[in-house]
């Protein structure tokens, strides 16, 4: 095994420790990765920008103060990747939209700065759908993203950038962004771990807003491990964001060395069985899940069935809730203040116009339909009663988690398809969403982690869900790690990352 | 909806959103389609529901009030697209 293969192999946590132990050179760590993007890029389009300069002086600071005996940070040496939603200070952002093109932000969102507090490397942003509009990485005005596991297939979305570039191993770690499944679901088509942590367990602040109230920041790795690691860095209050949580952040990577015991006795797994009954999920994903449940009750999970009573009114919800949010989030972008101008002879053809390039087909869509159900004649019959359905979602999930710990499902109900087969039927998209929207609905955090692959060629990946109550990310990642421990999926490599599996 | 040019135009103008003819008939049959699902909503009992909010929010509260360094003008004004005097340039909207 060469030396680049021996760095690209190695799990966030395992380069972080070999960097810290002197074993590993930060420097020889980020050329590793610097590599293998320019080796993957051509193929996949992850990346929208790759921060080299950046990185290479990073590393050599990381190794420096190795060097003087300076106490290292959790992350040091370790390359990471962001989603283009996350503000970068001289970094180009864009939110994957024409009308933030070329907007380098004047400041440090909370994201990119725990991360260099923690000594991470910054290698780039990586492409997604725009604003995060999307489950495929198709809702762009730039390269579509391509899956590694299947080139001419989709990674999933909208933070399908992070998944290809993790998958590929061309960031040892990346970050997305969650508002009804964005870091999951193409966890899930890419044979990935993604946590959405809990509404407010980490900071807003420098993430650009699509939908405030379910928008939330997590990890995107290769293991459990790193997305504890991960998540240790990233969690805790923030002054500039007021919904974030004030409350302690416990140790996540004793949770997944617990887990990776493999015992789960005492552990209870509520299982929506009605939701197996969906006309849409696909059989393979459905044997996948239940071979994983399986596997979970063999360590000792006590596995018992729940009631969701309206789990088939989130998908409306959401789109209810979320239009609405989006459009009054996206009134910002006039022109003005940020980014793309149209200059017309008066301040409304600038706006209209400014916006009409600006912004992508979908966008425009749920803007309309945002402003459709916060119309004074709409408002009541639309956002009025989303938001009442959103309390019995929630109360729900509640009256669940007083039975068990987390309940499972599917993450997606379908495998990734190939680019170019869903983009003239916007529903059809939507209601993929249908096992990942009920955790933001109702705040709570959620994981995906590999589940298998389909049996059929294209051979293609298949994620395992656990929602848990509010906070109970230390149980979600020990039941995570147990069942990484019973399994060798993670360690698969796909075909474009340069080595088969 | 969809076939109510003029709901789709307004709708478009209330959005601040240049939607030519093509466009318009587009966008609003793909969102009939959507809204007949959303529709399904109707459905469902509400009657005493309170609207969501977070349970067991904790907020952290308001920030000190205490004066401390922000950004200068000209990092502010960079990432703006017209500016005149260092100052934000709005078009014209009152003669």
């Amino acid at each position: 095994m060469s030396a680049s293969d021996d760095i690209l192999g190695r799990s966030a946590r395992a380069l972080a420790k070999g960097i810290r132990d002197g074993e590993l050179s930060s420097l020889d760590v980020t050329r590793a990765y610097l590599e293998q993007i320019h080796a993957t890029e051509p193929a996949l389009h992850a990346y929208r920008c790759v921060t080299s300069e950046l990185a290479l002086a990073q590393a050599q600071a990381v190794d420096r103060a190795r060097a003087s005996g300076a106490s290292l940070g959790p992350l040091a040496g370790v390359p990471v990747a962001l989603k283009d939603i996350f503000v970068t200070q001289g970094v180009e952002t864009t939110c994957g939209s024409a009308i933030l093109a070329g907007w380098v932000p004047p400041y440090q969102g909370t994201h990119a700065q725990r991360l260099a507090d923690a000594g991470a490397v910054l290698l780039g942003k990586l492409s997604m759908d725009e604003f995060g509009m999307g489950s495929a990485n198709e809702n762009t005005p730039f390269e579509p993203v391509h899956n590694p596991w299947a080139r001419d297939h989709v990674p999933g979305g909208s933070s399908g950038g992070t998944a290809a570039a993790v998958a590929a191993r061309s960031c040892a770690l990346g970050l997305g962004s969650d508002t009804g499944g964005s870091i999951r679901q193409p966890a899930s088509l890419c044979n990935l771990v993604g946590l959405k942590p809990t509404y407010g367990r980490v900071s807003r602040h420098g993430m650009i807003a699509f939908a405030s109230s379910l928008d939330q920041a997590g990890p995107m790795t290769r293991e459990v491990g790193d997305a504890a690691l991960a998540l240790g860095v990233l969690a805790g209050v923030d002054p500039r964001d007021s919904t974030s949580l004030d409350a302690p952040v416990p140790d996540y990577l004793a949770a997944v060395d617990a887990g990776a015991q493999g015992q789960l006795a005492g552990t209870t797994i509520g299982l929506h069985r009605r939701a197996l009954e969906l006309d849409g999920l696909a059989p393979q994903v459905r044997d996948r899940f239940e071979a994983s449940l399986a596997q979970l009750a063999d360590a000792g999970a006590r596995v018992i069935d729940i009631e969701l009573p309206h789990f088939e009114h989130a998908v409306a919800t959401y789109y209810v809730l979320c239009t609405a949010e989006a459009s009054s989030n996206l009134a910002r972008y006039d022109g003005v203040r940020y980014g793309l101008r149209r200059d017309r002879p008066s301040l409304r053809e600038t706006y209209e116009a400014t916006r009409h390039d600006g912004f992508g087909a979908e966008v425009a869509r749920r803007i309309l339909l945002g402003t459709f159900v916060l119309r004074a004649d709409s408002y009541a019959d639309y956002y009025g009663r989303a938001m009442k359905v959103r309390s019995l979602i929630a109360q729900d999930y509640a009256a669940a988690f007083a039975r068990c710990d987390m309940i499972a499902s599917p993450t997606s109900p379908v495998p990734s398809w190939r680019i170019g087969a869903k983009v003239d039927d916007p529903l059809a998209v939507y209601l993929l969403d249908v096992f990942t929207i009920g955790a933001n609905l109702a705040g709570l955090p959620a994981i995906s982690i590999p589940a298998g692959f389909t049996a059929s060629a294209p051979r293609l990946p298949i994620g395992l869900q656990l929602i848990g109550p509010r906070l109970a990310e230390p149980a979600l990642l020990r039941v995570a790690a147990a069942h990484e421990a019973a399994n060798r999926w993670h360690l698969e490599r796909p075909p474009a990352s340069g080595g088969g599996s | 909806m969809a076939n109510d040019d003029t709901l789709v135009g307004e709708l478009a103008r209330l959005a601040h959103l240049e939607l030519p003819p093509a466009r318009a008939q587009v966008l609003g049959a793909q969102l009939e389609t959507i809204l007949g699902y959303i529709r399904g909503l109707q459905a469902v009992d509400v009657e005493g529901v309170p609207e969501y909010l977070p349970a067991e929010q904790v907020r952290s509260g308001l920030r000190d009030d205490i004066e401390r360094a922000d950004m200068d003008v000209d990092s502010a004004l960079a990432g703006v697209p017209l500016a005149h005097d260092r100052l934000v340039a709005v078009p014209k909207f009152k003669d």
